[in-house]
């Protein structure tokens, strides 16, 4: 019973994520993108030790350690060389994905393809909404990390001198999974949030997330949430199988390959959630609050000709 | 009444398993009966102790340095001075603030020295390494009467432990104990003076052989072990138990005790007599236990095969409750490292118990001077730690022995080298260091790679043959550096001198390169060539970068499958080889049959003539990628 009801929120999540699929590839090209910038500077730098050298071919067929804490250890490759690069343009692809936000849930909210102009006036509408949601979220779910992390130190403090090693783990092990579910709930409340902001053009964020924590009450949705959890640990945990015993660790190519469908599958999974937030948000909500979405479509497509509430530009 | 005596009598039987009396294998110069009375609840200990010491030195003898190694743990001791020292380099001892648990000491309540009266008054702490005048390390003890020469003197000790939550390998942790370098240890008369060190940061042990006899009074759930063999084990009335051991030609007594120890036992035989194997797990990691059993056995046998005969006939192997107390050796009596979660390809555990193992041999019963030339227990046991493990798993696969990822235990010491090349020779002692990467990187690291390459000039063979030797010949006898180099020279028959000279006592550092390997066409010059018939005149330079010159192969490949193997004795600062052929140069390599392990850079060893297909960088470029896209994700998750 409850079934049927979770699968056809995740049908009704996954005809949305469909529809804006364009969108999803176009986030897909940007990380990967930004991922090549981040490396760009690492292939000649390892390149000049590597290219000519026959110590190489130690790291090419298998991986010996050493050979590869060797090249780390030089100061071509000085440790965390590349990390800031690597951070900053993670941090841009933040901003990208926020920019996007209001975009795709408005298209996940007409529940059909908006046309280009109507989109973009969609992102540019909401974005520092959706960094204001972004910046309450992170403070939401550093709440609950400390929280968590309080309640692990003090097991950890009340395990340490006990001869029940494992026993203790398992229960650090549980105590990390309760903290994961947990988070996953925060991300569903401002998920609703930024739902209700989209639909509603509400400008006030408090009040969007107050509205998401109040239709975060939703026990059917947070399975669907889980579900979709579980099946972004299983993609990892598979596709990682597959790369590790299947392709040949020679083969650079077929490795790329395996490596960037996984991290295609958990960045569509992330999105199709928001479309879970967005079918269940059309589902219930009307008949809660029926002075504010009798016509979603005509909040979240407002002409293109309105100005930019926000200093987006 | 019936039922406690028949108990009593049963445990007698179980455990009363006296050893074999033979005649000494070792100049017996201490024996010491010590009477302890473990506090479980107070971790403290209070004990008598009586030591025998024999003046074997040829020469009276008026005053005797002891070790009061528990008082390293106080906050002013050198050893915490040096092990903060250390936290600012990362370094393994590093305390980084003072939390009392940390806190150990050692007090003398009571010296009596027989027939010259109590003593307690006269005895001074010395610093002889550093003068820190709040090191309590060290107490001397001036005798109104010398000892003569031949004579014996019975020093009666009664002493106060105060044990650290463990701390550089003693102490407790939970119900855990591991009692190490907790009683009075008389320093060695050793080339004509008293040896007797402060206890360092970087410091290990050194000490006299003899015999033990050691009661330990603790509470009857506690399962014990220690050095030596269990004689007698009797309950007392107050809820306590008497644990009795004898030990023969040892120079230290070690003992731990966890109400929770999980024991596995098995019998090693070799070409001596069996060898009892006791085994002594943490609950938690209880699966773990056959294969300690496997890795001790596997050990003793190629030391059995290699060296010599273990001499005792017990080896007590202790999974510690804390990873700080685990990776430690006393005589008969080692500490492993393992985890409950250690899957079977990573050989961890294996590599701590062998290590551990082998400094029965090294530093149990050659006993080298831990102090002052670490290099001859810490380093010689790296090296044949390496040979061992290599003979179980492979060369490149005795630390990680994976699918597809691989690590060698010599690829280890050899990195743990050349990250700290400059600093200081083998040779240093061991508090003198400038600091503890460079003490671990040459002490271990060095003196394994210098044993490695040192099989390239001598052979495998007679390096085994030599290392032999060592052991046979100056077993129980505190020998030196130079008699092991000499000891090398005399079996090899070589003069290596110009060797140990730059590995040993320097600190040269090891580096050829392939500088250039190129090719072109012989007439280059013409405007046409015949394709077909053409030659290539080509050019390897070879470049010694360091300055440690050593003679080397160095191996040229060509298009057509050719091969030239070339020897350069390295004196100048580069050579090089011409080759004019019908084939086109495609790679040169330093050292093809990778047998120099103090180079320190392998990747400027080889030189491709033309750029090769790049596939190593492509590959961790992938690998980086993939990160830096999983990282934006992470973070996109916040939007
Ligand atoms: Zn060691």
């Amino acid at each position: 019973m409850t079934d049927t009801r979770n699968d056809s929120l995740l049908r009704a999540g996954w005809r949305r994520l469909l529809l804006a699929k364009r969108y999803i590839i176009w986030l897909y090209v940007i990380n990967l993108a930004l991922g090549l910038a981040a490396t760009a500077s690492l292939g000649p730098r390892i390149g000049s030790i590597l290219d000519s050298s026959l110590y190489s071919g130690r790291l090419v067929h298998g991986f010996d350690l050493g050979v590869f804490m060797e090249l780390a250890a030089k100061p071509e490759t000085a440790r965390g060389a590349q990390m800031p690069a690597s951070l900053l343009l993670a941090i841009a692809f933040l901003v990208v994905e926020i920019f996007f936000v209001g975009g795709i849930l408005a298209e996940y909210l007409a529940a059909a393809r908006l046309e280009r102009g109507r989109f973009y006036a969609a992102c540019g509408e909401n974005f520092w909404k959706m960094v204001r949601l972004a910046i309450l979220f992170a403070i939401a779910a550093a709440i609950t990390a400390a929280i968590f992390h309080g309640i692990r130190t003090g097991l950890g403090n009340a395990f340490e001198y006990s001869p029940r090693e494992r026993w203790a783990f398992a229960v650090q092990c549980l105590v990390l999974f309760i903290e994961a579910l947990a988070l996953l709930w925060v991300r569903m409340w401002f998920d609703l949030a930024q739902t209700h902001t989209v639909a509603s053009g509400e400008r006030a964020i408090r009040r969007s997330a107050r509205q998401g924590w109040r239709y975060a009450r939703a026990a059917g949705l947070y399975r669907a949430y889980f579900a979709l959890a579980v099946l972004t640990v299983a993609v990892i945990v598979l596709g990682s199988w597959f790369w590790w015993s299947i392709a040949p660790a020679s083969q650079v190519w077929a490795s790329f390959l395996i490596l960037q469908a996984i991290l295609f599958c958990i960045l569509a999974i992330r999105w199709w959630q928001r479309a879970l937030a967005v079918a269940w948000w059309e589902s219930r909500v009307p008949a809660q609050e029926p002075v504010l979405v009798t016509e979603p479509e005509v909040v979240v497509t407002p002409p293109p000709t309105l100005p930019p509430p926000e200093p987006a530009t | 009444m019936k039922f406690f005596g028949m108990l009593l009598l049963f445990s007698a039987l179980a455990v009363a398993q006296p050893q074999p009396s033979h005649p000494p294998l070792s100049q017996r110069v201490v024996h010491y009966q010590i009477d302890a009375k473990y506090d479980a609840k107070a971790k403290t200990l209070d004990a008598a102790e009586v030591l025998t010491y024999k003046n074997l030195t040829g020469q009276p003898l008026s005053s005797f340095p002891f070790h009061l190694y528990l008082n390293a743990f106080e906050p002013k001791a050198t050893w915490i001075r040096e092990a903060h020292r250390q936290a600012g380099q990362g370094g393994r001892a590093g305390l980084d603030e003072w939390d009392a648990k940390d806190y150990g000491a050692i007090d003398i309540k009571k010296f009596e020295v027989a027939g010259q009266g109590d003593l307690t008054s006269q005895l001074k702490f010395i610093s002889p390494d550093d003068g820190n005048p709040d090191d309590k390390t060290v107490v001397e003890v001036q005798l109104p009467k010398p000892i003569a020469p031949g004579q014996s003197v019975e020093f009666h000790i009664q002493f106060h432990d105060k044990f650290p939550q463990v701390v550089a390998r003693t102490g407790h942790y939970g119900d855990f104990i591991l009692g190490g370098q907790w009683f009075p240890k008389v320093g060695v008369w050793w080339h004509g003076a008293w040896n007797c060190h402060q206890f360092h940061a970087d410091t290990e042990f050194f000490a006299d052989f003899g015999v033990f006899d050691v009661k330990l009074t603790l509470p009857k759930a506690e399962v014990v072990g220690a050095t030596g063999m269990q004689t007698a084990s009797a309950e007392n009335s107050d809820g306590t138990k008497t644990v009795t051991f004898h030990a023969e030609d040892v120079h230290d007594f070690a003992w731990t005790a966890d109400p929770y120890y999980k024991v596995f036992e098995d019998t090693f035989q070799g070409s001596g007599q069996p060898v009892h194997i006791r085994v002594l797990m943490q609950p938690a990691n209880a699966a773990q236990g056959p294969r300690e059993i496997a890795i001790v056995k596997n050990t003793m046998q190629r030391f059995d095969q290699w060296y010599g005969t273990y001499p005792y006939p017990q080896i007590t192997v202790v999974d510690p409750a804390a990873l700080q107390a685990g990776g430690m050796e006393y005589p008969m009596f080692i500490t492993a490292g393992t985890t409950w979660w250690a899957p079977d390809s990573l050989l961890l555990p294996e590599g701590v118990t062998e290590h551990e193992f082998g400094h029965q041999y090294w530093y149990g019963i050659v006993a080298t001077n831990e102090f002052e030339e670490a290099w001859l227990d810490e380093g010689i046991n790296s090296y044949t730690e390496v040979k061992v493990l290599e003979s179980l798993y492979g060369e490149y696969r005795s630390v990680v022995n994976g699918k597809h990822v691989t690590f060698g235990d010599r690829e280890e010491q050899r990195f743990g080298y050349s990250q700290t090349a400059t600093f200081d020779p083998m040779t240093r002692k061991a508090w003198q260091f400038a600091g503890d990467a460079s003490y671990g990187g040459v002490t271990y690291g060095k003196t394994a790679s210098v044993l490695l390459t040192l099989e390239s000039l001598i052979g495998e063979d007679t390096m085994q043959h030599a290392v032999r030797t060592w052991f046979q010949r100056y077993k129980f006898t505190h020998p030196t550096g130079t008699d092991f180099l000499k000891t090398i020279e005399e079996v090899s028959g070589k003069d290596l001198s110009w060797y140990f000279n730059q590995a040993v006592t320097g600190t040269a550092v090891l580096d050829y390169e392939i500088s250039d390997a190129a090719y072109w066409p012989s007439d280059w010059y013409e405007a046409k060539r015949d394709e077909k018939n053409a030659t290539y005149h080509s050019e390897v330079t070879v470049h010694r970068k360091g300055n440690f010159i050593f003679p080397c192969e160095i191996e040229v490949r060509f298009d057509d499958g050719s091969m030239v193997r070339e020897h350069w004795d390295g004196q100048d600062r580069w050579h090089r080889f011409t080759y004019d052929k019908k084939a086109k140069l495609v790679s040169a390599e330093v050292d093809p049959d990778h047998k120099v392990w103090l180079d320190v850079d392998f990747f400027n060893n080889s030189k491709l003539a033309e750029r090769g297909d790049g596939r190593a960088r492509r590959k961790l470029s992938n690998y980086w990628l993939t990160f830096s896209e999983l990282l934006s994700q992470m973070l996109g998750w916040i939007s």
